[in-house]
């Protein structure tokens, strides 16, 4: 149970950090 | 509560980290714009490389940050968000490879046109590449855990420290004084860390040295390393923690292993770790000799009942040497004079290799104890239980009360043994948050 928490917060920073990687290449490229 | 409260904190705490580069680099008056693929290009690697430096942080054994979780967690979580946080890293070239293919020409490591920032990256790049198949494929390269480790840190320095030199190097983004600062913290923030964990932390260690002062023969190739310290308190710990031990070994070199501690948390200068003979290392331990200097990190773990004061009973499910954290609390229960009922189903081979047979008998006429055997070979006028644990023994010896907060069980042994337990307590509508288990295979 505990490490699929784990695995499931892993997976959310993930999908954070490809959210504000397109947020920064957005604001950029304008 | 508090746990769940520091546990929330450290990890918004993580995220604003690993997002802080990209954020502030985005506070005005930003570097000029180009083109989308190519910044998203740099966001990714930024990304990635804040995630890598993180895993410092994770591994860096601080006590603080692996209460809430649990060390086995922060280990799990260390090697799941490292290899997202490559991915990120290994997207950044192939990116602006795909979209700006005359970047392929940086490649050529020996060119004498190939810029200084684009060798520091790819070297960066390849130390990656390294670590993610040596720590995955370990075992199955046969690699040898010690060796592995030492390259593991420097595979990881070389990353970090690479991967700064280009962002230095290509300097698009820090077009203000302040996003200069901001970064030069951020790499003084890695190097302080490094310090910390390489050479301060060795050093307190070093100050606070544990002598052997006895092995003795548990049973079923089973030892007891019984410690006493040399010119402080000793080790303050809760029953169920491990530590850190270097045997004999300054601990700059980082030859240690986890062990649990057996012993009472109310004797803090007595300190004992019951260990197996398993491995290479484990084997080493009844020739260790009195008088050898060891030191100990930690403790570390919430694999304790210390950490569930209202809970009315307790239930331990042990196989072998996975009786060490039990030992530890029961010896504890009778120092405190702790009366709380505690079950303990130990499952072993055979009778006469059952690690601290007779001490559990003599406990319990200390505290409040019932023993269960399971054996997997039992003696021919066996009346108890034999085979393994299953889930009708578990249905008959644990409390009928399912509700949450009555009984917390702790589950420690092997791997497998774990899981089927876990599985069987799960069918048997036991509440998800009242089964604890701590899993060592942390490498």
């Amino acid at each position: 149970m505990r490490k699929r928490i784990s695995t499931a917060l892993a997976i959310v920073i993930f999908i954070l950090v490809i959210v504000f990687s397109l947020i920064f290449a957005w604001a950029f490229s304008i | 509560m508090k746990r769940y409260i520091q546990g929330t904190f450290w990890l918004l705490l993580f995220l604003g980290l690993a997002l802080a580069p990209i954020i502030l680099l985005m506070i005005e008056p930003r570097a000029p714009s180009r083109e989308f693929f190519r910044e998203f290009s740099v966001a990714l690697g930024f990304s990635g490389l804040a995630l890598a430096g993180m895993q410092f942080v994770l591994t860096a054994r601080f006590r603080f940050l692996s209460a809430p979780y649990g060390t086995d967690i922060i280990y799990h979580f260390h090697r799941e968000i490292s290899i997202l946080s490559f991915l990120l890293i290994l997207a950044h070239p192939i990116i602006l490879f795909l979209f700006d293919p005359r970047t392929l020409k940086l490649l050529n490591f020996l060119s004498p046109d190939t810029p200084w920032r684009a060798r520091a990256g790819l070297t960066a790049l390849i130390a990656a590449i390294l670590l993610v198949v040596l720590s995955v494929w370990r075992k199955k390269l046969k690699i040898e855990y010690n060796g592995w480790r030492i390259w593991h840190g420097v595979l990881a320095t070389v990353l970090i420290g690479l991967a700064m030199v280009h962002i230095i190097l290509v300097g698009y983004h820090f077009n203000t004084p302040f996003k200069q600062i901001f970064w030069v913290s951020y790499t003084l923030f890695w190097i302080g860390l490094l310090v910390y964990t390489r050479i301060l932390r060795p050093f307190w260690l070093i100050r606070h040295p544990y002598l052997v002062e006895k092995v003795v023969d548990e049973g079923g190739r089973t030892y007891s390393l019984w410690l006493k310290p040399q010119g402080h308190g000793g080790l303050k710990f809760q029953p169920g923690q491990f530590a850190w031990i270097h045997i004999d070994q300054l601990p700059f070199y980082h030859r240690d292993h986890p062990f649990s501690i057996s012993s009472s948390a109310a004797q803090p200068t007595q300190i004992s770790f019951t260990i197996r003979e398993l491995g290479d290392f484990t084997r080493t331990i009844k020739e260790i000799k009195p008088g050898t200097k060891v030191y100990l990190e930690g403790p570390f773990g919430i694999f304790s009942p210390d950490h569930h004061p209202q809970a009315k009973k307790f239930a331990y499910i042990c196989g072998g040497v996975g009786i060490t954290p039990a030992m530890s609390t029961l010896r504890t229960f009778a120092d405190r004079g702790d009366k709380r009922p505690v079950t303990l189903i130990y499952a072993n081979r055979d009778w006469e290799n059952i690690p601290f047979r007779d001490e559990l008998e003599a406990l319990r006429s200390r505290i409040n104890l019932k023993i269960v055997h399971v054996l997997e070979q039992p003696p021919e006028d066996w009346k108890g239980y034999s085979g393994y644990i299953t889930a009708d023994i578990l249905n008959k010896e644990l409390d009928s009360d399912r509700q949450p907060n009555v009984q917390e069980v702790f589950i420690c042994g092997p791997g497998p043994m774990m899981d089927a337990v876990e599985k069987h307590l799960s069918a048997l509508k036991f509440p998800a948050g009242d089964y604890h288990s701590e899993r060592f295979d942390l490498a």
